[in-house]
């Protein structure tokens, strides 16, 4: 039985449970079995009356509503990590506010198919507000959900919070209770440490502090990041076509020319060194043409070639020095032509990871597809439509939206590209739903 | 002391070698047909590699270092006067820059208005990166037997 192949619900992170052996090689670390199938047990009653120590875990079946799945990794679903689990658990809630049980968490096992998995399971505190529709756990151990409906449960018993506006309650609801996206981390992130001495305050004040987490620039994350892992096309590459003395940025040099086709019938030449320069070194023709898979199909529609430059960007050192970035180099250059061109770095430099390859084409594609397709006056049409929708939503999707507005529509296109087909989606749907609306309409 | 004038004397040395091939490469982009001849304006915006004339100013708003400023296209190099759309070279009379600590971005846009590119520069790895929340390790409770 290989338990990494079970399906992850789609309200859960998306990511799936990292691929591992079978729980039964756990007791090669000497650990006792504690929990035995338990075929027919009544995962309800589980649900009063956790198991006492020794006695056989619950089968989960269908995921009680009240019920979460902490962890599924056979690593340590072992009852010696119980309390482990149950201190994390404990912290996230208690800066809340919220009491915690700790036989509220336990071992039990899951169907999976035919088999059994076995899984640390919690149930849910009704004091906590509503259950989380992420049912399980993401495996970066963030207890992220959790956070989410404890936040707001707390937020919400706070007596300012009858003070705050409204439509201000609507806008804090979800930026406190997205329950896997990352503004929703950074504005917990950003209300935690403030929390505790709420309480003790008027609640004018509670609501003051309340309704300025909304447009506060550290309540944000840096940039949107969000996983690019939503590709809907696939993608296949032509054989090379040797191109003598192509002209790359900086220098003239033998390159190799290969046509990407995708699914979507979209066809793409990138363009690659034939051999790479000394001491740089650069993402694969392969990995470039992921990137593009992962575009949403507007902005894939702008792109015509991409270059994997043979040396790096030569205004480099200009820029450098003229903006006061001592060492910065470019990774990505968009064109209006739509080429889109990414530089190499030395080789003793980490090449930028999957996710910042894919989302970085996403947002430097957005500038170009916001530019062509609205215009060069950002302060007419479709430019115009978007201030408005940014002031309804209050929200941006990063600090670095908030630079301007290209880089608002950018950095919400990125979002929008990275999270599509994922529950983070509509999380972003609910913070931003103006520009998500339009987005929708825009770029279907 | 024929060392230390060595010394003394090797960074200009250097400073000419680059200066040197600077030029080279600058005046080979600019190998165009109608080209003015002569080399004194093919290092610097008031050309176009192909020969056209620049406008004339390029305004710069660096939201990254809260400042704007112009400048004339002679003062600045040709690669910062100009970028090549498809076959076409157009005149950048505008060019706005956003950024943080660990990114920058400079858009570059033409006489109509248009977008013709932007660059997203980043910092080098020896600055501090943004790191992610660590992602804890849960460890075992050795003294319980329960
Ligand atoms: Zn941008």
């Amino acid at each position: 039985m290989d338990i990494g192949q079970a399906k992850v619900p789609k309200e859960s992170g998306g990511v799936p449970t990292k691929k591992t052996s079978s729980p039964a090689r756990t007791g090669n670390r000497g650990i006792r079995e504690q929990v035995r199938s338990t075929e027919g047990y009544d995962a309800q009653a589980a649900l009063l009356r956790p198991p006492t120590p020794g006695e056989a875990g619950p089968t989960v079946k269908d995921l009680p509503a009240g019920v979460l799945i902490l962890s599924s990794d056979p690593q340590y679903t072992d009852k010696q990590y119980l309390s482990w689990f149950r201190d994390q658990v404990k912290a996230k809630v208690a800066c809340w506010g919220g009491a915690f049980d700790p036989a509220s968490v336990y071992l039990a096992q899951k169907s999976v198919g035919p088999d059994k998995q076995r899984v640390i399971a919690m149930n849910w505190t009704a004091s906590w507000g509503t259950v989380p529709s992420t049912k399980e756990m993401p495996p970066d151990f963030s207890w992220s959900p959790i956070d989410a409906r404890a936040a707001v449960a707390g937020v919400h018993a706070l007596p300012g919070w009858a003070e705050v506006r409204a439509e201000n309650q609507g806008i804090l609801d979800n930026m406190l209770g997205g329950e896997l996206n990352l503004v929703s981390r950074a504005a917990r992130d950003e209300l935690r440490p403030k929390f505790p001495g709420l309480p003790s305050k008027p609640p004018k004040d509670q609501a003051a502090t309340l309704e300025g987490l909304i447009g506060s620039q550290d309540a944000l994350p840096a940039l949107s990041t969000e996983e690019v892992s939503t590709s809907s096309v696939t993608f296949t590459l032509s054989a090379p076509v040797a191109v003598k003395d192509y002209e790359f940025r900086g220098k003239k040099a033998d390159a190799e020319k290969y046509t990407a086709s995708f699914s979507d019938g979209t066809r793409i030449e990138i363009v690659a060194p034939k051999a790479p320069e000394a001491g740089l070194h650069s993402h694969s023709v392969a990995e470039a043409a992921d990137a593009l898979a992962n575009l949403p199909a507007r902005n894939r529609a702008r792109v015509q070639r991409v270059v994997l430059n043979v040396v790096t960007n030569p205004d480099d050192p200009t820029w450098a020095a003229k903006y006061h970035r001592p060492g910065f180099h470019s990774y990505m250059t968009a064109g209006a032509s739509g080429e889109v061109t990414i530089y190499p770095d030395a080789v003793s430099n980490p090449l930028p990871d999957a996710n910042v390859r894919r989302g970085s084409m996403i947002h430097e594609t957005g500038h170009v597809w916001s530019y062509q397709e609205w215009g060069t006056d950002t302060t007419k049409g479709k430019w115009a439509e978007w201030k408005k929708c940014m002031d309804s939503d209050k929200v941006s999707v990063s600090r670095y939206a908030t630079a301007d507005i290209a880089e608002d529509v950018a950095e919400t296109v990125r979002a929008y590209g990275s999270t599509k087909g994922r529950p983070q989606y509509n999380e972003y749907k609910a913070l931003v739903p103006k520009r998500w609306a339009m987005l929708e309409k825009e770029l279907q | 002391m024929r060392q230390a004038w060595l010394a003394g004397a090797l960074p200009w040395v250097m400073c000419l070698v680059v200066a040197c091939n600077a030029g080279f490469a600058v005046a080979n982009q600019g190998a165009g047909a109608g080209a003015p001849a002569g080399g004194t304006h093919m290092t610097n915006g008031t050309f176009s590699p192909a020969g056209d004339r620049h406008p004339g100013r390029i305004h710069t708003v660096d939201r990254a270092n809260a400042r704007e400023y112009d400048e004339a296209a002679e003062e600045v190099s040709q690669r910062e006067a100009w970028v090549k759309v498809g076959d076409t070279w157009k005149a950048v009379v505008r060019v706005e820059v956003v950024g943080d600590a660990g990114r920058l971005e400079i858009r570059r846009f033409g006489n109509d208005g248009s977008l013709l590119e932007t660059t997203t520069m980043v910092a080098p790895p020896s600055a501090p990166p943004a790191r992610p929340t660590p992602v804890p390790v849960p460890t075992p409770d050795r003294g319980s037997d329960d």
